[in-house]
């Protein structure tokens, strides 16, 4: 009669058994996940990353008939409601037929006032971008030479801005350059109307801002009114947007909204007041 | 022995394919979705059914697998599927009565177990945000689809032991 050896037969032995065992180790591998979980160890994350990156395709895959499931219900949801967005459609492109007469009529009925008061198309105002060839805004004559002139159609006194708004104006031309006088020069004096308190004033360059003149009693305006241009004095068209009034205790300037800017673009507007007046 | 290896390695694929099942719309829609735990009820059934096809090591490596991709904290579902086997082999039958009610009720406690302290140990450890309606939701859903993944099992567990025989 053979026995075990006594080993094999501890371990068979109430728990110490190969299922025992098992279950011990499974347990305690367990506890040791549930703690390198919690304690998000660098291996434990690594593992789960790499974990997740190879079961993704399956994931996928598995995933697929419910991607084709979903896009077939949003289709047939879709379908459901394509009577219904029909009719919407053809509402609207009735009303915008509609409004295609309309406009029609009105363009036909221009054109007859236009034969009528004689009134040639024309174009009064093109704008053209320009890149600075000399960063002025450091210099105290503020002052900026751009790379656009006689050539491309500037005339002095055309309008320059830049992404901010209003700048300058012309001062210079030359045959494929300009010269710019902005309005913070001391040199620059723009003729402005004051939109809510209704007074007219020039406004003169000074550094960063621009000082009042010819206005009585400055401290009529209001704070924070937008001052635009006027046409007083033949090279601004008017309404021009310059800046906003600012108030202090002792001192009304405005600040313009064209701020001192990085940008090495600017337009040039460009008025044919001839054509303009020709009217 | 072709037909034997896929007999013997069929409850594994399909429980595999039933954690993939279960995440993969994850993978494809962004809002946070109400999903029955189908893995726990199929694991659950089986183990019912048939625990003798599976070890504790197999056991195991599911659970670990589903929570690598569940959660933060891995470890709770492994513990859980070796609990259930444990007692279904040691006191074989528990979780199996002639009356299904019974079963049904063993099955919603033991699911109850799980997500309480699965919900414990994430906001202890983890400071997860614990969902309490769309996961009461997903407990619901468990609970109703339990009877026809059970009389699933039961005929797929019957029919590859009649293949093993």
């Amino acid at each position: 009669m053979a026995y075990k050896a006594s080993f094999s037969r501890g371990l068979k032995s109430g728990l110490l058994n190969p299922y025992g065992i098992e279950v011990f180790v499974c347990v305690l591998i367990s506890l040791l996940l549930i703690l390198a979980s919690t304690a998000k160890t660098k291996i434990f994350l690594d593992f789960k990353y790499y974990v997740i990156s190879i079961s993704k395709p399956g994931l996928i895959l598995v995933g697929k008939p419910f991607q084709f499931l979903n896009g077939s219900l949003i289709y047939f949801s879709d379908l459901k409601g394509a009577h219904k967005l029909n009719s919407e459609l053809i509402s609207e492109n009735k009303n915008l037929k509609d409004e295609i007469n309309k406009n029609t009529f009105l363009r036909v009925e221009n054109f007859k006032l236009k034969k009528l008061l004689n009134i040639d198309e024309a174009d009064y105002s093109k704008k053209i971008t320009a890149r600075i060839l000399i960063d002025s805004y450091a210099h105290e004559n503020s002052r900026i030479f751009i790379d656009v002139g006689k050539e491309n159609g500037l005339k002095v006194n055309d309008i320059v801005f830049n992404e901010f708004g209003i700048i300058g104006r012309i001062a210079e031309l030359g045959k494929n350059s300009s010269k710019v006088l902005t309005i913070f020069d001391q040199d620059s004096v723009i003729p402005a109307f004051s939109l809510e308190s209704k007074k007219s004033f020039l406004l003169e360059g000074d550094v960063d801002k621009l000082n009042l003149k010819h206005l009585e009693n400055i401290f009529d305006l209001k704070h924070n009114e937008v001052v635009v241009t006027t046409d007083a004095a033949g090279y601004f068209k008017e309404g021009i947007k310059i800046g906003k009034v600012q108030k202090t205790l002792n001192k009304v300037f405005v600040q313009p909204f064209a701020k001192k800017s990085d940008s090495i673009y600017v337009n040039v507007l460009i008025y044919d007041f001839q054509n303009q007046l020709s009217w | 022995m072709y037909n034997n290896f896929i007999t013997k390695s069929f409850p594994y694929i399909l429980i595999f394919f039933f954690i993939f099942f279960e995440f993969s719309p994850i993978y494809f829609f962004e809002n946070q979705l109400i999903r029955p735990y189908m893995t726990f009820t199929v694991v659950y059934c089986w183990i019912c059914h048939d625990f003798q096809r599976f070890r504790p090591l197999s056991l195991m490596i599911f659970g670990l697998f589903y929570d690598l991709l569940q959660t933060e904290v891995v470890g709770i579902t492994c513990l859980f599927f070796i609990l259930i086997y444990h007692v279904q082999r040691k006191k074989s039958g528990n979780l199996i009565s002639f009356d299904f009610k019974e079963t049904w009720i063993k099955f919603t406690i033991y699911l109850l177990i799980y997500i309480v302290t699965s919900m414990i140990v994430n906001v202890l450890f983890n400071d997860t945000n614990f969902n309490f309606k769309s996961n009461f939701l997903c407990f619901i859903l468990s609970i109703a689809l339990f009877p026809l993944f059970f009389s699933i099992i039961d005929k797929l567990s019957y029919k590859f032991r009649g293949y093993n025989d």
